[in-house]
């Protein structure tokens, strides 16, 4: 049991101007699960990257898998030392069946080029066999359940066409799984271990980290922190130990000002239900920034879009004393004054082809318009207040929007929703892609928005985000508001520690923890 | 006459913000000098680049057969016999602008050019009465495509060829396979072979249209909605643009534009033939990709559609007054259509990559 299988030692990587990984040790024994657990940018993907051949490794930086080193940055290489990856989005072709799937990896049976489907749907049958979930191997992959999916990609990776699989690695495997499918997936992975696999298992979801592993690693800002067994160790200290502070350190927001009780609600939102969202109930007040939490495949993702009409749902929305029924379209969503700003890296998120100025007209045409007809002039010089006003770098109306960067991005995608001058401001992940600097700006701008008379939803993944600019944040796992936390108590931590909660298992201890701030 | 039609070649070029809009990044510090590059380039080839290879075609026709080139009757030919496919290549400008296919504007044509010729066969209206009518059935079945794509949700491209292949029949239906010639000289001869001023109503409707369509595309809100739809439909959806409108509005204005290219087409041959309209789909195509390239960088715009019309005009009529074969032309505008498409994935490709 305590043979080493995979050792990393001083593992480092850097990128022009990051040092994503420096120094990084880690051990995993043969037939344990190891959890990999660190916040967003602490380095977990960078380091599965490198295990997996796509990123070099710098110099002196050593991996040997059961003692033998590893040619660094080959996937062939990583792939013949028996290292296999499941990752989060699976990688499947979802229009062919679990059979044509693992061919296109494993190869097909069969002499000279024809496929010899019999012996071919036998070795995967086998393969399936020993994941341990029963899959109609001829059903297109995306009619599947998502942990009959989760299934196949793991047979793939189980597949010894390419060398003895020892280590299956596997990056958020329960993110778009149903609570009732991850007992399942569970079951599997402890299954694979009795039969001796060495399992690399990352993930956000604490308490399923503390359940299935045997030993964990926690990275932070590329500095791994240390192997811990997993055995005695609560959710709270796991979720301390990954942001890096103790708890009443954590989340010192000056900026938050205190809400008057007599503020009026300006939006209320009650029943909003999508395909991931059940029931969920909000209010923002004046002055207030409300931020959304939760894990993917919780509904936060959905709940920004929903709110502007780009997504379908049902909720009876009143905005600013004017109620509206369910099922609204982007453009009622907008005559209500509720502007949706996307993330810089989202496709729809505006015109890459066209410039800054018409990308800020397009939003608003009557704001750039005489009797119908566009004013170059006018269109200019309304984009140059934005960009004066918002900080855009480079100051030029005519820059095409696809060269900008993403900070920049971000600020003429904000432009785009402040120009119509709404009532609500609904956020999705505004600073992914964006650097530090621009970063601090937005949050600032959303402040300021709010104390100005525009409050604002966030919905985040960024964990930074709602500490860095919220009021007061809603907690959602698997659809359902489960917490709702409050100025001080927003904190890293608290985050965590809520959206790793299981909605069908009710747990008390992290209610607790919430109460005590 | 020559002088008229590089002039308006080349009008749109005066337009400061194409100019601009083009340039790589640079810092903003180096601006002053990003702006005089980007006036030079203006002029340079990436941006007007089939102009200097329209001025080279003329020079190398002049050399090579001077006293065929250098005659008034291969201007006027030129002007007249190329304004319909100017036309057809405005028509697919519309829908381009927004990203949809139309397979369909070679049978559209056809079908304006029958219909026209068919009331002007069988009913005593008016001349300008039956050309509008030819217009009016391109803007329906402009309509039906925009219901393939819009309501059937089908691609574009597999609409169009639907539509087109049943429209090219109702052509030969309504005119029982025949090429209609009734009432055709005279007045509705007029409609395509006029002067005003001493100069072909036929070119002028096309320096009108491009002129007119430039303004609406660039000038507008529609025209920015158009654009927007067609390089980001989501993004455009959810600024509140109406998607759905805009892609019914595109169809239908292209038909119209097509049904008005047959008739023109009808009008100035005399006759209208149940398949004239598909010998113009490819040189369409041709000019709309080509035009893309000029000006407006992937942009397609009126004012390259255009000047690309000229080239390929020139190019055709040239090989065809040096001797050539009949197949000549067809080979130059399929030639022209591959390598328009290739100067635009050139420069779409590097582009994409450094900003992602």
């Amino acid at each position: 049991m305590s043979d080493v299988r995979l050792q990393l030692s001083d593992v480092s990587k850097t990128f022009p101007g990051q040092q994503a990984l420096s120094r990084v040790n880690l051990e995993v024994r043969a037939g344990e699960v190891h959890a990999l657990v660190g916040e967003n940018g602490s380095g977990k993907s960078t380091l599965i990257k490198v295990l997996s051949g796509f990123h070099r490794p710098d110099p002196g930086s050593r991996i040997e898998v059961d003692g033998v080193g590893l040619d660094p940055g080959n996937p062939a290489g990583s792939l013949a030392a028996g290292l296999r990856f499941v990752h989060q989005d699976l990688g499947l072709v979802d229009e062919l069946g679990a059979a044509e799937n693992i061919g296109l990896t494993a190869g097909f049976e069969g002499k000279l080029g024809r496929v010899a489907w019999r012996a071919h749907r036998e070795r995967v049958r086998r393969l399936m066999e020993r994941v341990g979930i029963e899959v109609d191997i001829d059903k297109q992959v995306g009619r599947l359940a998502p942990v009959e999916r989760s299934a196949v990609a793991i047979a793939r990776a189980l597949d010894d066409t390419h060398g003895v699989p020892r280590v299956l690695i596997l990056d958020e495997p329960t993110a778009a799984l149903p609570p009732a499918e991850v007992d399942r997936l569970m079951q599997v992975l402890a299954d694979l271990r009795e039969r001796g696999v060495s399992i690399i298992y990352v993930s956000h979801r604490l308490g399923e980290v503390l359940g299935v592993a045997d030993r964990l690693t926690v990275l932070r800002d590329g500095h791994s922190l240390g192997t811990l067994a997993t055995d005695g160790m609560d959710e709270a200290a796991l979720a301390e130990l990954i942001v890096g502070r103790p708890v009443s350190e954590i989340g010192r927001r000056e900026h938050l000002h205190p809400i008057s009780p007599t503020a009026q609600p300006i939006l209320i939102v009650n029943d909003l239900a999508t395909d991931l969202l059940r029931k969920v109930d909000l209010s923002l007040r004046e002055g207030e920034v409300l931020g959304v939490a939760g894990i993917a495949g919780s509904g936060r993702e959905d709940l920004a879009p929903a709110l502007a009409g780009a997504h379908p749902a049902t909720m009876r929305l009143t905005v600013a004393g004017a109620s509206s029924k369910s099922g609204m379209s982007v453009r009622q969503a907008r005559g209500c004054g509720i502007a949706l700003v996307l993330p810089n890296s989202h496709p729809a998120a505006a015109v890459r082809e066209q410039t800054v100025a018409e990308n800020i007209g397009l939003s608003r045409p009557s704001a750039v318009a005489r009797r119908g007809w566009i004013s170059r002039r006018r269109e200019r010089d309304v984009a140059r207040e934005w960009i004066e006003r918002l900080d855009v770098a480079p100051r030029d109306p005519d820059r095409d929007y696809g060269l900008l960067s993403g900070g920049n991005k971000q600020k003429v995608a904000l432009a785009r929703g402040l120009i119509g001058a709404p009532k609500v401001l609904v956020l999705q992940d505004p600073t992914s892609g964006v650097d530090v600097g621009a970063r601090q700006s937005i949050y600032q701008l959303v402040r300021d928005l709010a104390a100005t008379g525009t409050p604002s939803v966030v919905c985040s993944a960024d964990l930074d985000d709602l500490v860095g600019m919220t009021d007061r944040v809603l907690v959602l796992v698997d659809g359902v508001v489960v917490e709702e936390l409050e100025g001080d108590a927003v904190t890293e931590a608290g985050l965590l520690a809520a959206m790793a909660r299981r909605r069908s298992v009710p747990d008390p201890a992290p209610a607790q923890m919430g109460d005590q701030r | 006459m020559n002088s008229t039609t590089s002039s308006t070649a080349e009008a749109p070029v005066k337009e400061p913000r194409s100019i601009l809009g083009e340039e790589p990044a640079a810092p903003a510090d180096t601006g002053l000098r990003a702006n005089r590059r980007g006036a030079l380039r203006g002029l340079g080839f990436g941006t007007i680049g089939a102009v200097y290879v329209w001025l080279g075609m003329v020079a190398v026709f002049a050399v090579w057969i001077p006293d065929l080139w250098l005659d008034q009757a291969t201007v006027t030919t030129l002007m007249s016999d190329y304004a319909v496919t100017a036309l057809a290549a405005l028509s697919l400008v519309v829908v381009l602008a927004a990203r949809l296919f139309d397979l369909s504007i070679g049978a559209t044509m056809s079908l304006g050019g029958v219909v026209a010729g068919h009331m002007l066969a069988t009913t005593s209206l008016p001349p300008a009465l039956c050309a509008a009518a030819g217009v009016i059935v391109g803007a329906l079945v402009g309509l039906a495509n925009a219901l393939a794509v819009v309501w059937l949700r089908l691609e574009s491209l597999i609409a169009t060829l639907g539509t087109g292949a049943i429209v090219a029949a109702m052509a030969v239906a309504l005119s029982g396979d025949k090429v209609l010639t009734e009432r055709m000289s005279g007045d509705f001869n007029l409609i395509a072979i006029g002067e005003i001023a001493g100069v072909n109503v036929a070119f002028l409707y096309v320096i009108v249209l491009m002129i007119l369509m430039g303004l609406v595309l660039e000038q507008t809100a529609g025209g920015r909605r158009l654009y927007a739809t067609g390089y980001n439909t989501e993004a455009a959806r959810l600024m509140g643009v109406r998607v759905n409108r805009v892609k019914v509005v595109a169809f239908m204005v292209s038909g119209a534009l097509a049904g008005f290219a047959g008739v023109i087409l009808a009008a100035r041959l005399q006759a209208a033939a149940p398949d004239a309209g598909a010998h113009y789909l490819i040189p369409a195509f041709s000019a709309a990709f080509l035009g893309a390239t000029q000006f407006r960088h992937g942009r397609f715009n009126p004012w390259g559609a255009v000047l690309a019309v000229l080239v390929i005009g020139t190019g055709s009529l040239g090989l065809a007054l040096a001797g050539g074969p009949t197949w000549a032309p067809d080979v130059f505008s399929g030639l022209i259509l591959i390598i328009a498409v290739a100067i635009t994935v050139a420069e779409r490709g590097p582009r994409r990559a450094g900003a992602s």
